[in-house]
């Protein structure tokens, strides 16, 4: 199991460094278009719609082949980790942008209102009030999200870029028994996408402790009753 | 009830004991309350009165004590069967009414007869329009209880729990959840039922149901049974420092 | 490429997907009720179930079945291998859409069936289910959709499936551009009536069991 682990540790560094990758790519872009998608004129949320909705319609397989066999064809030729690049930072901002959109919306209406209350200029009121709500909100869908795109870069092994299933299966096959590497590829994967949930389901309790099934015990609605006030002294 | 044969004991509550990890909501309860009996039960929140009446029908499994209802102790854990036989004979309204949101109010009242009690849908049936012109909701019994107002709410729920023919009633603040104005409404039926010679168990905030129609208020505090007596010498000569810091506290806040 | 291989291709995504979410739908609702369930040791192999399938990546778990398992000389086939692995990684996404529809009915729902009486089945199917069923549903018609996308895996271990014979036919000198484009499109073109059966469905059961009539 260690020597396995050891013949695998290469290709967990260049999944994670895919990972980093696709996340740097996609992000950005993700946010533009959850802007977009949330609040602008309709020649720009229209095209940004369908965008969005091909990079998770296509099984994002067939966005590393169309991307990496495809692109050639319209002058477009990219190397594996630029290929993988483009094709999972594309799927990654498609999937985010609704991830923004929907935390853009769950502002409360309450702070557009303070907002236009206090005459600030809209964008400002936007960079500075709704923004950082709007991210807060977002940040544990979006490491949940990561571990789907950690995931994912086991893709690379189809255009033959050697991560961990890539390496697995080589050596495994030189050695004729390719179950356990297979399993320790598992191991590995298993391992930092359970780190990573554990991450979003920490940050999560902490942003929003009433989201916990935890504390659905005593759920009820409870009006304060008459008494509590006096009767604490 | 007749006041000349002597009291028959509905339900004998001893040694009831419950904690949550290191907090103790109950020390140790006993109380008695004879068949017939409306006893109302005041405290401040937190002070175990509502845990004590869900453990009578083990809604919260008691650590130790003994409950007997009509002279047969309960075990203290109970296999399913026996759990259905003892909530077949307790009934609960709930603070938050709890109906089943995806039913009718009639379908409310009929579906825990046909599956707990095995009636026929038709006796079913009947005994349920019965039981909503009792509560006033003849009218409303095809309604969903999203349409139906808080009030409206707790009668059929209150009929749900009289379908099953009960021999005691709890409630758990039944009107806490419910706007000013329409307590009323509840309040009146819950007196037409204690007026039928039901046991009644109320936790409660409303002074004046207790006042009023209660047999004997207890008063719960930290856990346990502070103070018990009949309402009118309950409110006019408390006896214990800490039920005269909580009525003061309350009837202030009535005024 | 002729219309034949093309609705042959068809035909192996399409059994792979659908054969796969039946199993997993029946298998998941064992795990859903393993997890909910008394019994403390099965509760924890139902964790453990969802999180080591959705841990790893389901091309792990396609290699694994199809490369890895050996009973005695013989393998399965790709396509067996295919089913396996996705009815299996499929149950743990299920168990988890059902354990969503189920968390999101309250407890105090719980606490009446069990106030007034009600049996188990008669209490669960009556008043517990039509609360969840909507909730789940739209999470179980999510997956298939994601399951549908996934089969495109099985074109790696030589499924003869939609991914499969268009990559072949790029390998062999199609242009991958406009092939791949069309292919994608193809999934997205699929995944339209599954999203509206289960959309319909979806509002169908939620007019059925309306909170409000």
């Amino acid at each position: 199991m260690i020597e396995n682990l050891s013949v695998l540790l290469p290709g967990l560094a260049v999944s994670l460094r895919l990972l980093g990758l696709a996340l740097l790519a996609g992000l950005p872009l993700g946010l533009l278009a959850g802007i977009a998608l949330f609040r602008s004129p309709r020649w720009l949320r229209w095209p940004v719609a369908v965008l969005t909705e091909v990079g998770r319609g296509f099984p994002a397989l067939v966005t590393v082949y169309l991307v990496y066999f495809g692109f050639p064809q319209v002058g477009v030729v990219l190397n594996d980790v630029a290929a993988l690049t483009v094709a999972f930072g594309f799927t990654t901002a498609s999937y985010t942008a609704d991830l923004f959109r929907s935390a853009l919306a769950s502002v409360p209406k309450a702070q557009h209102e303070a907002i236009a209350a206090l005459a600030l200029p809209p964008l400002k009121g936007f960079a500075l009030v709704l923004l950082p709500q709007a991210l807060r909100h977002a940040l544990p869908a979006l490491i949940g999200f990561a571990v789907i795109v950690f995931q994912g870069t086991a893709l690379a092994f189809s255009i033959g870029l050697k991560e961990v299933i890539g390496i697995a299966y080589d050596e495994g096959t030189l050695r004729f028994d390719v179950l356990p590497l297979l399993i320790t590829a598992a191991a590995l994967y298993l391992a930092v996408s359970l780190i990573l949930t554990a991450l979003a389901s920490g940050l999560q309790r902490r942003l929003d402790p009433t989201a916990r099934p935890a504390t659905r015990r005593r759920a009820l609605p409870r009006p304060a009753p008459v008494t509590t006030l006096k009767e604490s002294a | 009830m007749s006041t000349i044969s002597p009291p028959v004991t509905a339900l004998s509550v001893t040694g009831l004991a419950k904690s949550y990890g290191p907090l103790e909501v109950l020390k140790n309860v006993d109380l008695d309350v004879a068949r017939g009996e409306v006893v109302a039960i005041i405290g401040p929140s937190g002070s175990g009165k509502s845990t004590f009446i869900r453990c009578l029908n083990r809604l919260e499994e008691p650590d130790a004590g003994t409950v007997m209802l009509d002279g047969a102790g309960l075990a203290p854990s109970l296999t399913s069967k026996e759990l259905r036989a003892l909530r077949r004979k307790v009934g609960m309204v709930f603070q938050s009414f709890n109906l089943f949101p995806t039913h009718t109010a009639l379908e409310n009242v009929v579906l825990p007869q046909v599956h707990s009690l095995g009636r026929s849908r038709q006796q079913a049936e009947a005994r349920a329009r019965e039981l909503l012109a009792k509560v006033g909701l003849g009218e409303r019994a095809d309604h969903k209880p999203a349409q139906l107002s808080g009030g409206q709410q707790q009668r059929v729920a209150i009929a749900r729990a009289l379908a099953l023919d009960p021999e005691i009633m709890l409630f758990d603040e039944p009107t806490s959840a419910i706007d000013p104005e329409l307590r009323v409404e509840v309040l009146r039926v819950m007196r037409d039922v204690a007026a039928e010679g039901m046991t009644m168990l109320v936790v409660t905030h409303e002074m004046n149901f207790a006042r009023q129609v209660a047999d004997r208020v207890v008063f719960f505090a930290d856990g346990t049974i502070v103070e018990q007596a009949e309402p009118a010498a309950f409110f006019a000569s408390p006896q214990h420092e800490r039920t005269r810091r909580f009525l003061a506290a309350v009837l202030e806040e009535e005024l | 490429m002729s219309a034949e291989l093309i609705l042959r291709a068809l035909g192996f995504t399409l059994t792979a997907t659908c054969v796969s979410f039946v199993l997993a739908a029946l298998l998941g609702a064992l795990v859903a009720a393993a997890r909910r369930g008394p019994w403390a040791p099965l509760r924890w192999l139902a964790i453990a179930w969802v999180s080591v399938l959705r841990g790893v990546p389901p091309l792990v778990w396609l290699f694994v079945a199809f490369f890895g398992i050996n009973l005695g000389q013989a393998k399965l086939t790709a396509l067996t291998a295919t089913i396996l692995t996705f009815s299996l990684v499929g149950s743990a996404f299920l168990a988890e859409a059902y354990r969503s529809g189920l968390d999101s009915v309250s407890r105090t729902q719980f606490e009446a069936v069990s106030a007034t009486a009600m049996p188990a089945w008669p209490g669960f199917s009556r008043v517990i289910l039509p609360q969840a069923l909507p909730v789940s549903l739209s999470a179980a018609g999510a997956y298939l959709i994601h399951l549908l996308k996934d089969t495109a895996l099985a074109s790696l271990i030589g499924v003869q499936e939609l991914t499969f014979i268009t990559n072949d036919a790029v390998q062999r000198g199609s242009n991958g551009f406009t092939a791949f484009l069309l292919l994608g499109l193809a999934y997205l073109a699929l995944s339209v009536p599954v999203a509206l059966a289960a959309r319909t469905a979806e509002a169908k059961l939620r007019k059925r069991w309306a909170v409000a009539a």
